[in-house]
């Protein structure tokens, strides 16, 4: 039906006010923090750069906080056999870095964080709002901006600019993103698989697959869907956001992934309140992770 | 025991009040054939009510999971799923957190205020009873999503209390946050209170007007009737709705999940919500089930304790 990547989404006026070259293309972390430290001191009433983070948000803090930075790294949650890693220095690294954004306040506060509601938050009061200025976030971010999106905002073309999530120290490919998206499948003791197949055909053919990528926001997965111009020109962020699949990455595809995400969430949770550094909740995460998927699945670096 | 909480067993003189003395032998045909017309109803009662529990109750003893090799085939466990939650830190933190929630907002919240409610309902006049009556139900019809969010509202960091709190020059606390329980706790007491006003405005009506009377003229004060007539008289009722706050609240899920989502933290996950991320977050429907189970049983616990306290039974 259609995938999804993740990048930066950036307030042009907000980066701009704040000394910050639009079009703005980080180049490595520091690059994205640094930014983030001159809307700080230029702008005290705006946040400055909002990574989900902690339990609250759930999987939006795995996928689009904590592994938009470790698969910046060197490292993976995976190894390429398939084991579970531990150790890693890319893990404690990607700690580091959402302890420096919450605890060097340059994010949310804790409390705005762990908020159940954050993401409605953040599409539809901060951005539109211009009370955040960057926002690592995924593509169909716009979705809620489009007419019929949940908070319709007509001027959001011009005042959001979206930029690439750049790896740790600008290593290549020099981007990095996460991808998930949606499927139609058959069961294979359905009982009637024509009907079935003869309904996915149907609702993927190009005219369906075509209006679900346009209101939901989506990658196509149908190369002339996403050629198509009535698809490239309904929004103007999705060539940039299409063009990411490129150097895009997935999550481990195994039953024990859920387990291991919350154990990422709490990682990130006791590092962005304080509770442990960001060596220690590496530590505790190690822990969790073979109690989750079993130390024989658990390689150590 | 002599505090047996069935008639039946008590010597004929203690029986219940309205029963007759004993009752003449049936003829056993007669009896089965009068139990036949039940027999829908009980099996109505097996499918839909009995039937599930003991389906959860087994399903704590397998490796049941909604995916992976277990969701294939589910293998008999016994007792490792509830070995494996004593020895979670986190469990036995939910159940503390249970037992405080349930202590705090239907046992003592909910029931105190209710009976409050009730006794001085009974005094106030007809305009009074029917303004309060009404502000109380309001929030007790509420669908339980819109009361939770309204809660949500109610108690977030810029939310309606701390504008009011603000007003008269309170800085107060994000409740969400840094006080998750009270949150939760304070929202269910409102959510509940109306339940348990309307079985205790019931109950206080039923309280003969002779025997507060004749109290009266023995010279007992307001606080002796209400100890010595009114809450004896009420009794029965005050287990019943004991018993019945207790069960509602602690099957209390919508609420807590949508104003803290259990946290932060684990710092609101009352047992409800860790069986919920348990079951459909990890997919480990065995263990959830293992977390229902001990639900029931908390469940369970306070009931006899609440049958044992107030002798419902006995007159």
């Amino acid at each position: 039906m259609g995938t999804d990547t993740r990048g930066l989404w950036y307030n042009k006026q907000l980066l701009q006010k704040a000394g910050v070259t639009v079009p703005w293309a980080p180049k490595t972390w520091d690059d994205v923090l640094d930014a983030a430290r001159k809307v700080k001191a230029a702008e005290p009433g705006v946040v400055p750069i909002n990574v989900y983070s902690g339990k609250a948000s759930g999987e939006a803090s795995t996928m689009q906080g904590f592994e938009m930075l470790l698969y910046g790294t060197q490292d993976k949650l995976t190894d390429d056999s398939g084991k579970w890693v531990a150790g890693s220095t890319g893990f404690t690294d990607a700690l580091q870095f959402v302890q420096t954004v919450y605890q060097d306040k340059l994010g949310p506060t804790p409390q705005q964080a762990l908020d159940t509601n954050i993401g409605n938050i953040v599409a539809g009061q901060w951005l539109p709002q211009s009370k955040l200025a960057i926002d690592l976030d995924g593509s169909w971010q716009s979705g809620t901006w489009i007419q019929g999106g949940s908070a319709p905002w007509s001027g959001w073309s011009e005042t959001m600019g979206v930029a690439p999530m750049p790896t740790q120290n600008g290593q290549a490919p020099g981007k990095v993103s996460m991808s998930g998206g949606w499927t139609l499948a058959m069961g294979s003791k359905s009982k009637d698989k024509t009907a079935a197949w003869n309904f996915i055909k149907l609702a993927l053919n190009k005219d369906n697959s075509l209006k679900y990528d346009i209101a939901a926001s989506q990658i196509p997965v149908r190369t002339d869907v996403g050629s198509d111009p009535e698809y490239t020109g309904s929004n103007p962020t999705n060539q940039f956001f299409s063009d990411l699949v490129s150097v895009t990455n997935f999550r481990p595809a195994t039953s024990e992934y859920p387990k291991v995400s919350n154990a990422v969430q709490v990682a990130m949770e006791s590092v962005m309140t304080g509770q442990q550094s960001p060596a220690q909740a590496a530590k505790a995460y190690d822990d969790a992770l073979k109690q989750a998927v079993g130390a024989d699945k658990v390689t150590t670096e | 025991m002599a505090t047996a909480t069935t008639t039946t067993a008590l010597p004929q003189g203690a029986r219940g009040r309205g029963r007759g003395g004993p009752r003449p032998r049936r003829h056993p045909l007669r009896t089965v054939g009068r139990t036949v017309p039940l027999l829908p109803a009980i099996v109505l009662m097996a499918v839909f009510l009995i039937g599930p529990v003991f389906a959860s109750f087994y399903g704590s003893f397998t490796d049941s999971a909604l995916t992976g090799s277990a969701a294939q085939a589910t293998r008999f466990i016994g007792f490792d799923n509830y070995v494996q939650l004593f020895r979670n830190a986190d469990f036995l933190k939910s159940v503390l957190l249970t037992v405080i929630f349930l202590l705090g907002s239907a046992v003592i919240g909910q029931n105190v205020l209710g009976l409050a409610l009730g006794l001085l309902m009974e005094h106030g006049s007809r305009v009074m009873r029917a303004v309060v009556g009404t502000f109380v139900i309001t929030s007790w019809v509420l669908p339980e999503i819109v009361a939770a969010f309204a809660a949500y509202a109610f108690f977030h960091a810029d939310g309606t209390l701390n504008e009011i709190l603000g007003a008269i020059g309170i800085h107060g606390p994000n409740w969400l946050y840094n006080l998750p329980m009270v949150a939760v706790i304070l929202a269910n007491v409102w959510r509940g209170t109306a339940f348990s006003m309307l079985v205790y405005s019931a109950a206080l009506a039923d309280v003969p007007e002779d025997v507060r009377e004749s109290a009266e003229m023995d010279g007992a004060g307001g606080a002796k009737r209400l100890v010595f007539i009114t809450l004896p008289l009420i009794r029965r009722s005050i287990s019943t709705n004991l018993m019945l706050t207790t069960l509602q609240t602690l099957s209390v899920f919508t609420l807590i999940f949508v104003m803290t989502g259990g946290g932060p933290g684990t710092d609101s996950s009352t047992l409800p919500i860790l069986a919920y991320q348990q079951a459909f977050k990890f997919s480990q429907l065995g263990l959830g089930t293992a977390i229902a189970t001990i639900l029931l049983i908390v469940g369970a616990v306070f009931s006899v304790v609440y049958l044992r306290a107030l002798k419902p039974e006995v007159d």
